[in-house]
């Protein structure tokens, strides 16, 4: 008898470590992860069966993040609501499980997703960070990676896919921006092309350990209607 | 002020370095007494796949007052930014310097990672000559197959652990605590101590004089308290033995993300090439129904979706049976595969293909290791052409079409018709194809591996002269020219990088200084092709007036004192050279199986079931 499942939605946390660990590798850490958890998924089918695992909108290498979802098929008759607690158990402390329910939306259905980026850096000043605002009303070009050219790069403008984007000056030393940045499939820029763009205008240079960090958060996704998506 | 997260988001792969995964040990440190950085010099993939390591972490955490932390060799893109801003290389755990544990230990593998483990001692700003470490840094410690002979690193290690470290290394640590907290401690006492304890060899302790030919005279110990030679520790009974049933789960993919279960130690078979077919001595078997149950162990602790059985030779694991089948009894379900590697061809069978391609298969693996019957007399490999055919018979008619054969190139009285035999092989494994009735559609493909022969200490070939480079070189091409069948896919591997294996395999000494000349240098992963520079070697030889050839090429008589000497690893060098001498008369030696043929390895004790009891 082939059993009934029932589609039920992960929302999960991924911070500290975790934030380095590639979309593929985050796929398999979590069919491992429900392994051990005993929480039975529903496989694909074939030769090599595999969980059938979906995730939303996966964040680069380097971003963390407070709203990730990943679908799983379920055995209808199977409990969900101790899932959290039972994958928490076997998840590495940076992965954390904080909700479960049947989804009544769709992946398609996200369209910006919002973030909270902090820089460090002895360079940063009032000054600077009052100037970071206007500078997204006109074209902002970052340097892209693409086939199209000989050199193998293009500027990009991204100022059409920056929805808002607010810098807040908390200290000498230390900013803080809240963007929201288009996440629909075929607009979807990566928030660290914010970064990128910043330390091209205002000529900062992170790379420095001793002195620098920036840190990526992704705070929020939304659906039409800037409505939080769940 | 130091932020890590700005370091890593300028290299590949910054899962190799943050730490943090599931299943790492982390203790509060106002417990600890004895803290141990375990380092692996190579890859955080590779080394994260190592059973040893796995083992010696659990072991050393087992204990309350010990903490064992893990680190790796920084990728050459990591070096750079290390090296950039004047940045230690830390430990995965707490991201310790290196320099601030009380033990280091070093995993040796393979010999062209040693200067690795120079690199990673100099990133840490760690002294490398054992004897400019003063008091302030740690005890570098190596254990690992090439412990056997690590006289190419004596002078940078302060003690080397020979043999199985489940137990030795616990009893090491206690030593150490012990020691400080009622106060005798000085690095100097300390390794006295250790090298009474049996299975430490501290290099520094021993005097080495030599011959006006360059060969070695005597190694003398320099206290009349410490043992002439210094014998390995094993673990009396496997059954006992620790197992890591939760190993530490890597964020990134590995080379091995699985669930390995060691089956038994040391091999009943006696090829006389094989290093690891002596070293592991005496056979010791795990039983059955336990590896069952530890694999379930290990799969509820880590949800891995293979099981990896590991041995030197899968096959001659006499409960194979019982312990596939009690593994298939709930793998299945939990669509986990089975893969058995190091499978003999004389043992293939239907069932076992059954068995193997139950969920999942993969390409079918053979080591004939050579061409000729007589020539595998010569390195007893006890394998007849007949019993590779009808191997191969099996898979074909389950429908595979492709094999993949191993051989070695360079043994002992080879000639030119031995190279043929291999080609000749190949072709017998083609015909066989179309013979087998029940075949697959399609063409078959035999991919045939040669790897070149590198003689090795504590084998019955440790007295041989490797082939020159030219004749390596002329011994390829010549396969080359009998594989001439587009159904035969020939690889071989690069002659170069055995020539400097096998220096290193066999050194002494007096090699040190080439090894601190490349640290100096820069030259770091020489076991990757794409780091390793021949040349740069040859030029390091010539500046340090050493002859390559000495240690390679050089064919040394039986009375000969060899830097491994020192090192008792149970099998006598008396068996070796007998064995030695047989090989010449191309006569075979029965496996253990069939009757004991006196190694000398029973003298070390143990529980199995091949070895006759010696009384101690
Ligand atoms: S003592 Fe005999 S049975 Fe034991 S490993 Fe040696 S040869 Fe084999």
């Amino acid at each position: 008898m082939v059993p009934e499942y029932k589609k039920i939605r992960l929302k999960f946390q991924k911070t500290g470590n975790a934030k380095f660990i590639s979309h593929l590798d985050l796929d398999r850490t979590m069919k491992s992860v429900l392994t051990r958890a005993k929480v039975k998924v529903e496989h694909t089918h074939g030769y090599n069966p595999r969980p059938y695992l979906v995730f939303s909108l996966p964040t680069s290498v380097g971003t963390e993040s407070l709203c990730e979802f990943l679908d799983i098929k379920i055995p209808t008759e199977d409990d969900h609501t101790d899932i959290p607690e039972r994958l928490n158990k076997n998840l590495p402390p940076d992965i954390r499980v904080t909700d479960v329910y049947i989804p009544e939306t769709d992946f398609k259905q996200i369209t910006d997703a919002e973030y909270k980026l902090v820089i460090i850096s002895p360079k940063i000043t009032k000054e600077l960070a009052d100037k970071i605002k206007p500078l997204f009303s006109a074209p902002v070009f970052i340097e892209k990676r693409t086939k199209k050219t000989e050199s193998g790069f293009m500027d990009f403008d991204i100022t059409p896919y920056v929805k808002s984007i607010d810098a807040e000056f908390i200290k000498d030393g230390e900013l803080e921006i809240n963007t929201v940045v288009s996440a629909e499939n075929a607009t979807y820029i990566n928030p660290e092309y914010i970064i990128k763009a910043l330390c091209k205008y205002l000529e900062l240079d992170l790379s420095d350990p001793n002195t620098c960090l920036y840190t990526v958060l992704r705070t929020n996704v939304y659906k039409q209607n800037k409505e939080t998506f769940n | 002020m130091f932020y890590k997260d700005t370091l890593l988001k300028q290299v590949l792969k910054p899962g190799r370095y943050t730490g943090g995964e599931y299943g790492q040990v982390i203790k509060d440190l106002s417990g600890i007494k004895c803290r141990w950085a375990f380092a692996f010099p190579d890859t955080y993939e590779i080394g994260m796949s190592n059973l040893g390591v796995r083992i010696l972490y659990g072991v050393l955490n087992e204990q309350p007052d010990v903490y064992c932390e893990r680190t790796y060799a920084p990728w050459v893109d990591m070096e750079e930014q290390l090296v950039k801003y004047d940045l230690p290389i830390t430990s995965h755990e707490t991201g310790t310097p290196l320099k601030e544990f009380d033990i280091l230990g070093f995993t040796l593998q393979y010999e062209l990672c040693y200067t690795n483990v120079l690199n990673m001692l100099k990133l840490s700003g760690i002294p490398l000559l054992a004897s400019e470490r003063g008091e302030d840094y740690p005890i570098v410690i190596g254990g690992g197959p090439c412990s056997y002979n690590a006289e190419p690193l004596a002078d940078f290690f302060d003690v080397f652990s020979i043999g199985e470290g489940e137990e030795a290394l616990p009893e090491f640590s206690r030593l150490y605590i012990n020691m400080k907290e009622s106060g005798e401690y000085t690095k100097e006492k300390f390794l006295h101590e250790a090298a009474k304890i049996q299975g430490f060899y501290v290099p520094s302790l021993y005097d080495v004089s030599y011959n006006d030919d360059g060969t070695i005279k005597e190694y003398k110990p320099v206290y009349d308290d410490i043992p002439k030679t210094v014998t390995k520790r094993i673990i009396a009974d496997f059954n006992k033995a620790y197992f890591p049933d939760k190993p530490v789960m890597p964020y990134i993919e590995c080379v091995q993300d699985r669930i390995t279960l060691e089956i038994m130690r040391g091999c009943i078979r006696g090829c006389r090439f094989c290093q690891a077919g002596m070293i592991y001595r005496p056979i010791r078997e795990k039983d059955a129904a336990l590896l069952n149950e530890q694999a379930r162990r290990t799969f509820e602790n880590t949800g891995y979706d293979e099981i990896s059985l590991c041995s030197l030779s899968t096959s001659d694991y006499t409960g194979l049976r019982e312990l596939t089948d009690g593994l298939l009894s709930w793998t299945d379900d939990n669509m986990i595969s089975l893969t058995l590697p190091s499978l003999r061809a004389d043992s293939f069978t239907d069932e076992l293909m059954k068995k193997i391609s139950s969920v999942r298969t993969s390409t079918l693996t053979f080591a004939p290791e050579a061409g000729t019957q007589r020539l595998r007399d010569v390195i007893n490999k006890n394998l007849t052409e007949e019993e590779v055919l009808k191997a191969c018979k099996v898979a074909f008619s389950a429908g595979k079409t492709a094999v993949k054969l191993y051989f070695m190139i360079g043994h002992p009285t080879e000639t030119d018709e031995d190279i043929k035999g291999i080609a000749d092989l190949a072709k017998s494994v083609i015909n066989c194809f179309y013979e087998t009735e029940n075949r697959p559609k399609g063409k078959p493909l035999v991919t045939i591996s040669v790897a070149c022969f590198i003689p090795k200490p504590f084998t019955a070939f440790q007295w041989e002269a490797q082939d020159t480079l030219e004749e390596y070189k002329r011994k390829q091409q010549l396969l080359g020219s009998y594989c001439n069948d587009r159904r035969i896919k020939y690889n071989y591997h690069d002659a170069d990088g055995s020539l400097i294996e096998a220096v290193l395999a066999r050194g002494d000494r007096r090699l040190c200084k080439v090894l601190e000349l490349a640290c100096e240098r820069g030259m770091k992963f020489d076991a990757w092709s794409e780091y390793f520079d021949f040349n740069k070697w040859m030029q390091l030889f010539t500046d340090c007036s050493v002859d390559p050839a000495f240690y390679a090429n050089r064919k040394r008589s039986d009375d000969e004192v060899l830097p491994w000497d020192v090192i008792d690893c149970g099998v006598s060098k008396k068996f070796l050279s007998n064995e030695k001498k047989k090989a010449y008369e191309a006569k075979t030696t029965q496996c253990c199986a069939e009757g004991c043929a006196g190694c000398g390895a029973n003298r070390l004790g143990g529980e199995n079931r091949w070895c006759p009891n010696i009384k101690k």
